[in-house]
């Protein structure tokens, strides 16, 4: 007996073989619920029996149920519908609420039933105002569906198709009628072969237009041999029996004809329509892989769905700082509290919810989870419009749209964690070169200074320390402390800049104006070489950060003197090209060994080195390039015609300002 | 003095190095020689008798692991000590594999420099 006064889970089961599945659906709801559950059994007493295979099914299962602890109920009635909604209604007057009822759906659905609601259709909607939730199961996946039954809908009808119905109609008419007439007596032709005729069209209309054409021209075809050829002659009238006859059997054949050839058309339009939605579906799939990263991917996802589906598409993805927010694209979409809770449990138990689920099959959001065999990315949601047919191939298609989401996020996902692993490594790789290479270039000019200074100590000692000895001994300790004290501000400077210690602050200022003050601070230095500068025609303002921007000058600049011979140029140039600005700074040192014009700017190449070259020089381009790159522009080389260095540094936004004159 | 008149060459790139060992050496009665790179290093040691070397191993044109084995190739044998700042056990062994007498690393005290230079000309 059921107990009084409980919540309880209500599972409706039949014949079918995958009944099954339902007592164990029905099993996990009242476990996670926590209340007991009850099985109905409706046996149709209608005209037809069930076979003894679904008798033996049927036994069972209930005692399956039994075994699994619900409560069973058998009743025999005419009406199923009448029986569950009476039944659900005695167990509320005894208290017991009915709180989940569960419902098998066959989807495999028969040629004429798809024109009637299912019985779990009509219950969804007997029972819509109640609180009870319905979980409607589908138990057999169809994935044969065809749209035949779209050819019904209004917005199916096209004017083409009616059109092409009469004229199609008028043809075979008047192929009749000019074959009556012309053709001589004895090639007379027979009723049977306009007959013939008009089922041909008949056919010829449902198979290229649908059923609606097909029907209407059967019924065209109808009234014209009727008008035409029977008997009384010139009217609708039907003269003898045998004629009524031949004119039904005409109609009928007519009629079925125009569904077997409409029928045959939804199965070739569905086909159609599937290989289109692969290729679209490739296409999206090709599109997003080749994506940057997974935010792009997922707009490219996002947006291509969209539009296949005809529905709006929502991704919700674990943020990924591992806190519990949810990442939302797009992120302005507003979910009712009920939409909330149903993806939360698509998430938290990696299953379809929502619309056409068993899981609150009355929303209007479906929610697929982005699941792959390692791991569950997120859940994509689509919100399904009215007009969209929810059938089994729409599930499907929902299904491997997640499916392939996912595959693709995750792949995503792990090149980005492979590229991560790559750097960390490149970067452990470079730091333990870096120490290396420190120790190396702060060792070398060490070494001299400690030489020097023992070398002059000593001789000063033996008193043999001449003042040529003692000049160029401490001449060389100082260049070689100096050489030092750069190469470890350019350390640090390096260390800072790739950290992002250093805060860039961008201005408008006149590129002129910094390469002038470049210039002035290093006169000293400049001092043994021809400068010549080139400034622009017009007055224009370059958005950049000034100090850093002079840095970069500065070594260059810097670069270009330590490599050109004594007294040869050093020609500096402002200019603009077609997107930005640059500064052009050539030399006349032996220029850049071929192969050579990016590695110049590698650090990494330079560590790699470090060795062979003066100790405190190499870093400086590297320098170069860290500010460049963050200030969102570049640093290249080249060798120019007349040998040397062309070093270009390149700036994005330039303006140009108009002086007023006073 | 043993050292007078010994003729030795440092091949090294770094001015500094040969210039405060060009004052060391020559005060010590040596015949001083020097290079900035391999090849030029190379020569000298082919042209100059020369008695002994000093030989840093990052050179611009070869690096002195290589150039080593071809001093050493020298008909008329001299000593040849390896001065770097490259440390650890694999540079000091392949520095003795490919022919090198002594090996003294970056920074060094002179009178180190001054004992392995003594001893190994004695040697000799």
């Amino acid at each position: 007996m059921v107990k009084i006064g409980e919540n309880k889970v209500l599972v409706c089961i039949n014949e079918h073989p995958n009944s099954n599945t339902l007592l164990r659906v029905a099993d996990k709801k009242a476990k996670e619920l926590n209340c007991g559950w009850i099985v109905l059994y409706v046996e149709p007493l209608e005209n037809y029996s069930i076979d003894k295979d679904s008798q033996r099914r049927i036994l069972h299962f209930l005692a399956l149920a039994k075994e699994m602890g619900a409560e069973i109920h058998h009743i025999k009635s005419y009406n199923s519908l009448e029986t569950i909604i009476t039944f659900i209604d005695d167990l509320k007057k005894s208290n017991n609420l009915v709180e989940h009822l569960i419902i098998g759906q066959n989807s495999n659905v028969r040629f004429f039933s798809r024109f009637k609601s299912s019985l779990s259709e009509k219950i969804a909607r007997k029972l819509r105002k109640t609180a009870i939730e319905i979980h409607i199961i589908p138990l057999i996946e169809n994935s044969n569906s065809t749209n035949f039954i779209d050819q019904f809908k209004w917005d199916q009808i096209k004017i083409r198709g009616i059109a092409f119905a009469f004229a199609i109609t008028l043809v075979a008419g008047l192929i009749s009628e000019v074959a009556q007439r012309l053709l001589p007596v004895s090639w007379q032709v027979k009723i049977s072969i306009v007959i013939a005729l008009f089922l041909l069209s008949s056919i010829i209309s449902s198979m290229l237009h649908g059923l609606i054409p097909g029907l209407i021209v059967s019924i065209l075809g109808f009234l014209l041999i009727d008008y035409l050829y029977i008997f009384p002659i010139y009217s609708f009238e039907i003269g003898s029996p045998s004629d009524v006859i031949n004119m039904v059997i005409f109609l009928i054949s007519s009629i079925v004809l125009s569904f077997m050839g409409a029928f045959n058309k939804g199965y070739g339009v569905d086909l159609l329509r599937k290989r289109r939605r692969s290729q679209v579906l490739y296409e999206i799939y090709r599109l997003a892989s080749e994506a940057r990263d997974k935010d792009h991917a997922i707009r490219i996802l996002h947006n291509e769905l969209s539009k296949l589906l005809e529905a709006e598409v929502v991704f919700f993805l674990p943020s990924d700082n591992e806190n519990n927010d949810k990442k939302i694209y797009p992120p302005d979409i507003n979910l009712k509290s009920e939409d909330e809770e149903i993806l939360l449990k698509c998430w938290q138990e990696s299953c379809a919810t929502g619309l056409g689920t068993s899981i609150s099959f009355k929303s209007e959001w479906r929610f697929e989870p982005l699941a792959t065999a390692r791991d569950e990315i997120g859940v994509i949601g689509v919100k399904i419009p009215n007009s969209l047919k929810l059938d089994a191939s729409f599930g499907l298609l929902l299904k491997t749209v997640a499916e392939q989401a996912g595959a693709i996020l995750e792949r995503i996902n792990l090149v980005a964690k492979m590229n991560e692993s790559q750097m960390r490594e490149e970067r452990e790789k470079l730091r333990s070169l870096l120490l290396s290479s420190i120790s190396h270039d702060l060792k070398t000019p060490l070494s001299s200074i400690i030489g020097c200074l023992s070398v002059y100590k000593r001789m000063q000692n033996s008193q043999r320390l001449t003042n040529e000895n003692a000049s160029e001994l401490t001449e060389t300790a100082l260049e070689e402390a100096q050489r030092l004290n750069s190469f470890i501000s350019n350390i640090l400077e390096m260390t800072r800049i790739e950290s992002g210690d250093v805060e860039f602050h961008k201005e408008w200022m006149a590129p002129n104006i910094v390469i002038e003050q470049v210039i002035s601070n290093m006169r000293n230095r400049l001092k043994d070489h021809e400068l010549i500068f080139h400034d622009l025609d017009k007055k224009i303002e370059v958005e950049m950060d000034v100090e850093m921007t002079k840095q970069v000058l500065q070594n260059i600049i810097d670069n270009a003197i330590k490599y050109s011979p004594k007294n040869s140029q050093i020609i500096i140039s402002c200019q603009l090209d077609e997107n930005g600005f640059l500064y052009k700074i050539k030399d006349c040192g032996p220029g850049i060994a071929n192969g050579k014009f990016e590695a110049i700017f590698d650090k990494y190449e330079r560590l790699m080195y470090s060795d062979s070259k003066v100790a405190g020089t190499g870093l400086g381009l590297s320098i170069c390039r860290a500010i460049m790159t963050e200030q969102g522009g570049f640093v290249r080389v080249t060798n120019h015609k007349d040998g040397g260095a062309e070093f270009v540094v390149w700036l994005s936004h330039f303006r140009e300002i108009n002086e007023v004159v006073l | 003095m043993k050292l007078k008149g010994c003729k030795v060459v440092v091949i090294d790139d770094s001015k500094a190095i040969r210039s405060f060992l060009r004052a060391f050496l020559e005060d010590e009665g040596m015949e001083f020689y020097e290079a900035a790179n391999a090849i030029e290093g190379f020569k000298i040691c082919q042209n100059e008798k020369i008695d002994l070397a000093i030989l840093d191993l990052g050179l611009p044109d070869f690096d002195g692991l290589e150039i080593l084995p071809k001093i050493k190739q020298i008909e008329n044998k001299f000593p040849i000590i390896v001065l770097t700042a490259r440390r650890g056990k694999e540079v000091v062994e392949s520095v003795y594999a490919k022919g090198a007498d002594a090996y003294l690393s970056k920074p060094f005290a002179l009178e180190e420099l001054l004992e392995i230079i003594e001893k190994k000309l004695c040697l000799t």
